[in-house]
């Protein structure tokens, strides 16, 4: 399975069915940081500047934040997204941001 | 220059009458300028976003700021509360600054500075024991007190989550926003200060009242005895 497929299950089955709730802190520092580590190996090898916003989701599933055409992926507990930044339609960016709300 | 769109996102704040009035008081304020300046003065840059409706974990919110090779500042307008009372703005405004400043502090060193040492953020809170968290579910029990009494709720999710900024940032947004209320006479106290309340209740001006009347009455019981005795 590649590290895609592999971020792309754990997206599905625990944070877009919403278990992630209901999951024990132990389990969801340990979720969140297997999805920190992929998303490192995927950085700019699967998902790439100019890829659009449809091989982005079939690549990793929906976002699970998106917001004025960012959209972010959960890693590391509670504070560390993978970022990924459209420019009409098209990935303009990526990075790892922490993310503060209020 | 480290913002990104300044005069346009600071403009497209002042949706009210009150909110401008609230505004411009603020963009005049020392302490919140030492704050801003030091912030658009730093190489890092900031983009300035207002996003109305602005949604995270499913719950719509006042602001957020998010920090990666860039800095990205979002304020919801369009949130009721932000609308209804205009320092509602202006408290998120300065929180997220507070967000902006511990971020770029990396970048930007400690000339001009605008923070005593004792402000800080949850994710970087030294007294911290567990995983730093928000989430009111998932926080570490040995760090549950501290939270408790140095956070507190946070404005939109208050019963799942703490604020993620500590009483002492907590207590540079309250001063603010006493002068600007005080200046422009719009607004009224925020969120913010309710957690303040619960650390320091202000003491109730029927208290002493209560207590002189308690006292007359204990007198007046003793000299009437007396009186009855004799």
């Amino acid at each position: 399975m590649s590290n895609t497929a592999k971020a792309k299950a754990i997206m599905v089955d625990h944070f877009h069915s919403g278990n992630y709730e209901n999951m024990s802190t132990a389990d969801l520092v340990s979720v969140r940081d297997e999805l920190a580590d992929l998303w490192i190996q995927i950085d700019q090898v699967d998902i790439r500047v100019g890829m659009s916003q449809q091989e982005v989701k079939d690549a990793l599933s929906d976002p699970f934040i998106e917001n004025d055409g960012t959209w972010m992926y959960p890693s590391t507990f509670d504070q560390y997204y993978y970022s990924i930044e459209f420019d009409s339609g098209l990935v303009k960016e990526t990075d790892f941001v922490a993310l503060k709300i209020f | 220059m480290a913002f990104t769109n300044e005069t346009a996102f600071i403009n497209g704040l002042k949706t009210t009458p009150d909110q401008t009035k609230a505004i411009e008081a603020l963009f005049n304020d020392p302490d919140f300028l030492k704050i801003w300046n030091y912030l658009k003065n730093c190489q890092k840059v900031i983009e300035l976003k207002s996003i109305p409706g602005y949604k995270i974990r499913g719950k719509e919110r006042f602001g957020g700021y998010t920090a990666g090779r860039k800095g990205t500042f979002v304020v919801n307008p369009t949130k009721p509360e932000h609308r209804d009372n205009p320092m509602e703005m202006v408290d998120t405004i300065i929180h997220e600054c507070i967000h902006a400043v511990l971020d770029v502090q990396k970048d930007c060193g400690d000339t001009n500075y605008p923070f005593s040492k004792e402000i800080t953020e949850v994710y970087e809170d030294p007294n911290i024991k567990g995983t730093p968290t928000t989430s009111k579910k998932h926080v570490d029990p040995r760090d549950k007190d501290h939270m408790d009494k140095h956070y507190g709720d946070s404005a939109s999710s208050p019963n799942d989550e703490y604020i993620d900024i500590n009483d002492k940032a907590q207590q540079l947004i309250i001063k603010i926003i006493r002068r600007l209320m005080k200046q422009t006479k719009v607004g009224k106290k925020t969120l913010t200060f309710e957690n303040e309340e619960k650390r320091n209740p202000p003491s109730k001006p029927g208290g002493c009242i209560l207590v002189l009347a308690t006292l007359v009455l204990l007198i007046g019981s003793v000299i009437y005895f007396a009186i009855q005795m004799v």
